[in-house]
C-alpha cells in the first residue's frame, strides 16, 4: 500500500477525493484503477470476508 | 477574488498548518462515524453487500467539486490558483491497481487505516506498520523506480482540458454519474444487502 500510494502521488483521499474534485486526469485515472484492481482481486480473498 | 486564502497571502505556513489539524479533526471524525474504522465494512464495497464507499467518495467528490465550481462562478475562488496535481499516467495506473489490491485484502486504505488505529484496531495498526514499510521501501529503492515514478508526465491536466470541453460540462457529467451511481447501489444493495455485516 505505501509504495502504491507512493507511485501515485497520493492514496484516497488525496489523490481519488481531493483530486477527482479537481477532475485532475491522473487522479481519476487512479481512482478507476483503485477500483478495478479492487474488484479484480475481490474473488480470491473472498473468504476472508465472508 | 479572495480565495483560495492560502495563495493570497491571508495565513502563513504556521497557521495553514492549524487548519489543516482542525479539518484533519473534522476528516477523522466523520469517517469514523461513517464507520470507515472497519476493514469488513470497507471491503463489503468489493462484494456489493455495502456501498457505503462508493457512496461517500461520491458525495465528497461532488460537495467539493460542486462547490469550487460555484465559488468559482461568484468570483470567490479562483480556480485557476488551486493546486492540481501532475498526472503521470503509468505510475498512477499502476500505483492505483495496487492499492486497489491492498484495499481489497487488507480492508483498508491509507486514511481510514489511521481511523482504524486509532479506534485501537490490531488489524488497523498492522496494516498501517505495512504501510509505512512501503513507504521505506519505496524510499530505499527510489533510484531504480524513479525513471518510472516520472513516465508518461501529461502537466497539471484536468478532465475539461483532456477532452476539451467547459468546466461546467464536466461537473454536470460527474454529477449525473454520481446519482447514477448512487441510484445503482440502492438497487444493489437491496438485492444484496442482506450479508451487511456489523462490528
Amino acid at each position: 500500500m505505501g509504495i502504491g500510494a507512493k507511485l501515485a502521488r497520493g492514496c484516497t483521499s488525496g489523490q481519488a477525493l481531493t483530486g477527482g474534485a479537481l477532475l485532475g486526469v491522473g487522479s481519476w485515472a487512479f481512482m478507476l484503477t483503485v477500483f478495478a484492481g479492487a474488484y479484480a482481486t475481490a474473488y480470491f480473498v473472498r473468504r476472508q470476508w465472508t | 477574488m479572495n480565495a483560495p486564502f492560502y495563495k493570497y497571502g491571508l495565513f502563513q505556513d504556521e497557521v495553514s498548518l492549524v487548519v489543516a489539524f482542525v479539518i484533519g479533526i473534522g476528516f477523522g471524525f466523520f469517517l469514523e462515524r461513517g464507520g470507515f474504522g472497519n476493514g469488513r465494512k470497507l471491503a463489503a464495497q468489493f462484494y456489493f453487500t455495502d456501498m457505503t464507499v462508493l457512496k461517500v467518495m461520491f458525495t465528497a467528490i461532488v460537495t467539493a467539486m460542486v462547490g469550487l465550481y460555484y465559488l468559482s462562478v461568484f468570483g470567490v475562488v479562483d480556480l485557476a490558483l488551486v493546486y492540481v496535481n501532475p498526472t503521470y499516467l503509468l505510475p498512477q495506473v499502476l500505483g492505483g491497481l495496487i492499492l486497489g489490491i491492498g484495499f481489497v485484502i487488507g480492508g483498508y486504505c491509507p486514511g481510514t487505516s489511521c481511523v482504524a488505529v486509532s479506534t485501537g484496531r490490531i488489524d488497523g495498526l498492522v496494516y498501517l506498520l505495512g504501510i509505512v514499510a512501503g513507504i521505506f521501501v519505496f524510499g530505499e529503492a527510489y533510484p531504480l523506480v524513479k525513471g518510472f515514478y516520472f513516465a508518461t508526465p501529461m502537466g497539471q491536466i484536468t478532465l475539461p482540458q483532456l477532452f476539451n470541453l467547459p468546466y461546467g460540462v464536466l461537473v454536470f457529467a460527474v454529477v449525473a454519474m454520481a446519482l447514477g451511481a448512487f441510484a445503482a447501489a440502492e438497487w444493489g444493495e437491496k438485492k444484496l444487502g442482506s450479508r451487511i455485516v456489523e462490528n
